[in-house]
């Protein structure tokens, strides 16, 4: 039948329930019911639908199937209660069952639909459980979940969301979101979320959310547009914010601190780097390994004569000669060994000025692991230094070998150098003396002129050739002269006193004899002085009284005496008188040994014309043609220097007595560097070859009868002449003139 | 030449005495010549003490000559004290000496002598420098006026 047939083809178990008379006993079951429940076809029809009921529920059914009966629908059965189906094993299981009358022959009967919901029952318990699990995770989240519809209520949020909006979840529920938050439809945020809502579109965004009372927090929103409106996941990233903006802040401080580090690196390297460069020794840098320069600095380049950029990369074995690009190295791998200082107090190294002399420390530098990683060296020039080592090395040697004592003192007198000839003046040994006070070697009385010294020295002043007497260490006395002088430094500061002395005992001893004997010699003098004074002046005495006497026997008695007698008389009379000239002449030449040369302006041309008046004067019967070369000035003296002229002069006169022509020159010449001075006459002259015995005492070269003299008065010029540092010399010719040159101050005098 | 002019002559030596006067002599120098023979007699001389204690002392000669040399005081002793006198201070006082020492002109003439003259030897020179000196001082020369007792 096609009932049958449709209700075999429906999906769920289909019963069908007759009404009257069987009323509720079953009248056919499809497959699905027979499965379902457990009972064979068989088994079910003609049973009372009871049975397919849990046992508690039969005794009511009866009233409910009445009822329906009495009000056949199509409705389901059981609205608002739980059905549940029992098979025939006794299992229950939950139903959903739907009625339907349909009119038969039979009276109306009733087709249940009956569905397992235990499937259903299941799932939606599982999905039940799932949701709560669901909405527990949701509830649990730390993010806050919200689920917006579309006229923006809140259809769910989590206690996050709440407690994120700083609001009470149950107050939420159902309001709209400008319900909660008033202004929000102002925002950004609100443009945002209604930009997805309308568009259906899902973003990730960051907002800054005014809370009600004013306090502000950042959020991060994913927001998804749902079936049921919008769905928003969001953090609460204020904190993260914060964190953001002082991890930024930091960042820049950060970047600040970064920069202004790299800038103190900066300003550390360049100032290293002036350092270096600025280092008036020559620094130079090489690689461990290989040995080439990595860095050179400036005083090397003026060093050495060459650029950093020619040496750099290379080595040693590059500029310089083998053998001593060899030290070197050896010298670099020897410090890079032991990873200690190498000092090379003195290494020659030829480079474009010369040879140069170098202090030179090499230094390893090592890594991190310990491992040499560089070799720095340090050269310092000290050529200048070993050249003044060695003056003053020199200087040392003549300190040492000198025989004068050379002493330096301190400022607080202790001694700081004591040389050889010290000890030897002094008698003590410089380990004596050096570091200690002087040893007082003032004699007892002489203690003054010690202090008086130093403080002379300490004022910068130079003592020179002071003489004090001093004691020897053994206690012997001597005379010792001393130039003292103060040790500056080179700021010009008195850091002491220097002393160079030398024994003048001996030099003393000798002076001091000297000054004796000169002091005897001018006794002696003053002596001789009065002596021929008086002696003159008694010797004279006689002479007049024979003169004298002779003259008034002469006169008185001339009758009484034959022309003999007379003669005789006057022979007496004029050896009395030479012997006067004698005495006078010779009293002039003793004078002129004896007396003071002063020293002054003469001018001999006066001298000479004075002279020529005397003899004039004298015999002015004479005719005399005189030739004076004016303005003849020399220096000496005037007294002496007058004896010398008035006996030249004289002499011319004297020799040129029997001429009538008789002339008389007075001149000088230039020869050589001296002046030559000469007296001229045309007179008597002399022989030559007796030249050398004209100026001596009593010497003369012409006969008393043909012109006379003493003999006395050359002599007097020689001497005086000589005194003047001058010579005297004469050239003549018999009756053909002399002439008598002298000179006075002499240079270049030959002895 | 008066006879009133007394001249005083200071020498020690005779012979130069009996030459000098002889000098004087010849030159027809006629004056009183007084001869003393030492210092101290010339002093006791011009001071009329000693052996010329009777001497009027208002009656000074009108020229002295002085030989440098004598015994007792000498020349240049005597001239210095009779110029410190008041009495003698204006003598006229002629050095008459063999000396031409320097230094004994320079005292001479430090001591306050008028004239210095050298004895030469050559006694024809020795008697015309006599001559010369009594024309010139005796005759000539005007002396200061001496203070003398009526």
């Amino acid at each position: 039948m096609l009932l049958d047939a449709i209700l075999e083809a429906a999906p769920d178990a289909m019963i069908v329930v007759d009404s009257a008379g069987n009323a509720g006993r079953i009248q056919s079951a499809n497959g699905h019911a027979v499965n379902l429940f457990g009972y064979t076809r068989d088994e079910l029809i003609g049973q009372p639908i009871e049975i397919l009921l849990p046992e508690r529920y039969r005794a009511r059914h009866p009233s409910y199937r009445n009822g329906y009966f009495s009000d056949p629908k199509t409705r389901p059965m059981g609205a608002g209660f739980e059905l549940l189906g029992r098979r025939k094993d006794g299992t229950e299981f939950p139903a959903e069952i739907s009625l339907a009358p349909t009119p038969s022959a039979e009276g109306v009967r009733v087709i249940a639909a009956v569905r397992d919901l235990t499937e259903r029952k299941r799932v939606a318990a599982i999905v039940q459980a799932s949701e709560r699990r669901y909405h527990n995770l949701l509830d649990n989240m730390l993010e806050a979940v919200q689920i917006l519809g579309f006229d923006w209520r809140y259809l769910y949020l989590n206690d996050a969301a709440a407690r994120n909006g700083h609001q009470v979840k149950e107050e939420m529920l159902g309001r709209t979101v400008m319900e909660r938050y008033p202004g929000f439809e102002t925002t950004e945020m609100f443009a945002s979320l209604r930009q997805c809502m309308e568009q259906r579109t899902a973003r990730t965004t960051e907002f800054a959310f005014m809370y009600p009372d004013a306090t502000q927090g950042w959020f991060e929103f994913s927001i998804q547009p749902v079936p049921e409106g919008l769905f928003i996941l969001s953090l609460d990233i204020t904190a993260r914010k914060r964190v953001d903006q002082e991890l930024r802040a930091l960042n820049v401080e950060l970047e600040q601190r970064v920069q202004a580090r790299t800038a103190q690196l900066e300003e550390t390297n360049q100032f290293l780097s002036a350092i270096i460069e600025n280092i008036p020794d020559m620094v130079f840098v090489k690689d461990a390994q290989q040995l080439a320069f990595v860095r050179f600095n400036k005083a090397g380049e003026a060093l050495l004569g060459v650029t950093r950029e020619t040496l750099l990369g290379k080595s040693d074995y590059d500029f310089f000669p083998t053998a001593q690009a060899e030290f070197f190295q050896a010298k670099d791998r020897e410090t890079l060994r032991s990873k200690a200082v190498l000092e090379i107090l003195e290494e020659p190294l030829e480079t474009k000025h010369g040879r140069r002399w170098l202090h030179t420390k090499k230094i390893p530098i090592l890594g991190a692991d310990g491992a040499a990683q560089f070799l720095l060296g340090i050269s310092a020039d000290i050529t200048e230094r070993k050249q003044a080592d060695e003056a003053r090395a020199r200087l040392v040697a003549i300190v040492e070998s000198s025989e004068d004592a050379i002493i330096g003192r301190d400022l607080d007198g202790l001694v700081t150098s004591w040389n050889k000839g010290a000890e030897r003046i002094f008698g003590y040994s410089a380990e004596e003396v050096v570091g200690k006070i002087m040893p007082s070697q003032i004699v007892a009385g002489h203690e003054t002129e010690s202090g008086l010294l130093m403080q002379r020295i300490q004022k910068g002043e130079r003592i020179d050739q002071l003489a004090t007497l001093r004691r020897r260490r053994d206690g012997q006395e001597i005379y010792v002269s001393s130039n003292v002088s103060p040790i500056l430094d080179s700021a010009g500061r008195l850091i002491g006193s220097a002393s160079i002395s030398r024994d003048i005992t001996e030099t003393k001893r000798n002076q001091d004899a000297l000054a004796r004997a000169k002091d005897a010699a001018e006794a002696a003098n003053r002596e001789l002085e009065s002596f021929s004074y008086s002696v003159a002046h008694d010797l004279r005495a006689p002479l007049r009284s024979i003169d004298g006497f002779s003259q008034a026997l002469l006169e008185d008695y001339a009758e009484k005496l034959d022309t003999e007698g007379q003669q005789y008389l006057s022979f007496v009379r004029e050896s009395a008188q030479h012997m006067a000239r004698l005495i006078d002449d010779l009293l002039a030449l003793a004078r002129v040994a004896r007396s003071e040369l002063h020293r002054e302006a003469v001018d001999l041309s006066r001298l000479v014309r004075a002279a020529i008046t005397r003899l004039e004067r004298a015999q002015p019967e004479r005719s005399v043609d005189v030739m004076i070369e004016e303005g003849l000035t020399c220096e000496g003296d005037p007294r002496l220097l007058a004896v010398v002229l008035d006996n030249l002069l004289g002499n011319a006169w004297k020799f040129t007595g029997k001429r009538e022509d008789a002339r008389i020159e007075f001149g000088a010449t230039r020869k050589d560097r001296n002046t030559v001075y000469f007296v001229r006459d045309n007179g008597a002259g002399f022989d030559m070859a007796f030249a050398n015995k004209l100026f001596g005492v009593f010497q003369r070269l012409h006969a008393a009868a043909d012109f006379e003299g003493t003999g006395v008065g050359l002599a007097t010029v020689q001497r005086v002449v000589s005194r003047h540092e001058g010579r005297v010399w004469a050239e003549g010719a018999v009756n053909r003139g002399a002439t008598f040159f002298f000179t006075l101050h002499e240079q270049d005098r030959v002895a | 030449m008066s006879n009133d002019k007394i001249i005083l002559l200071v020498e020690d030596n005779p012979k130069d005495e009996a030459l000098t006067l002889r000098a004087l002599n010849k030159a027809n120098v006629l004056n009183q010549v007084v001869v003393v023979h030492d210092g101290v007699e010339a002093l006791d001389y011009l001071f009329a003490r000693g052996d010329h204690v009777n001497r009027d002392p208002a009656v000074m000669p009108e020229l002295i000559l002085l030989d440098l040399k004598l015994p007792k005081i000498d020349g240049l002793e005597v001239l210095k004290t009779l110029r410190l006198d008041e009495r003698t201070k204006l003598l006229p006082v002629v050095i008459l000496t063999s000396s031409v020492e320097e230094q004994d002109l320079v005292r001479g003439y430090s001591l306050g002598a008028n004239s210095y003259v050298r004895k030469p030897v050559d006694f024809v020179q020795f008697s015309e420098a006599v001559r010369q000196l009594g024309l010139y001082w005796l005759v000539l020369n005007e002396t200061a006026p001496v203070n003398r007792k009526p």
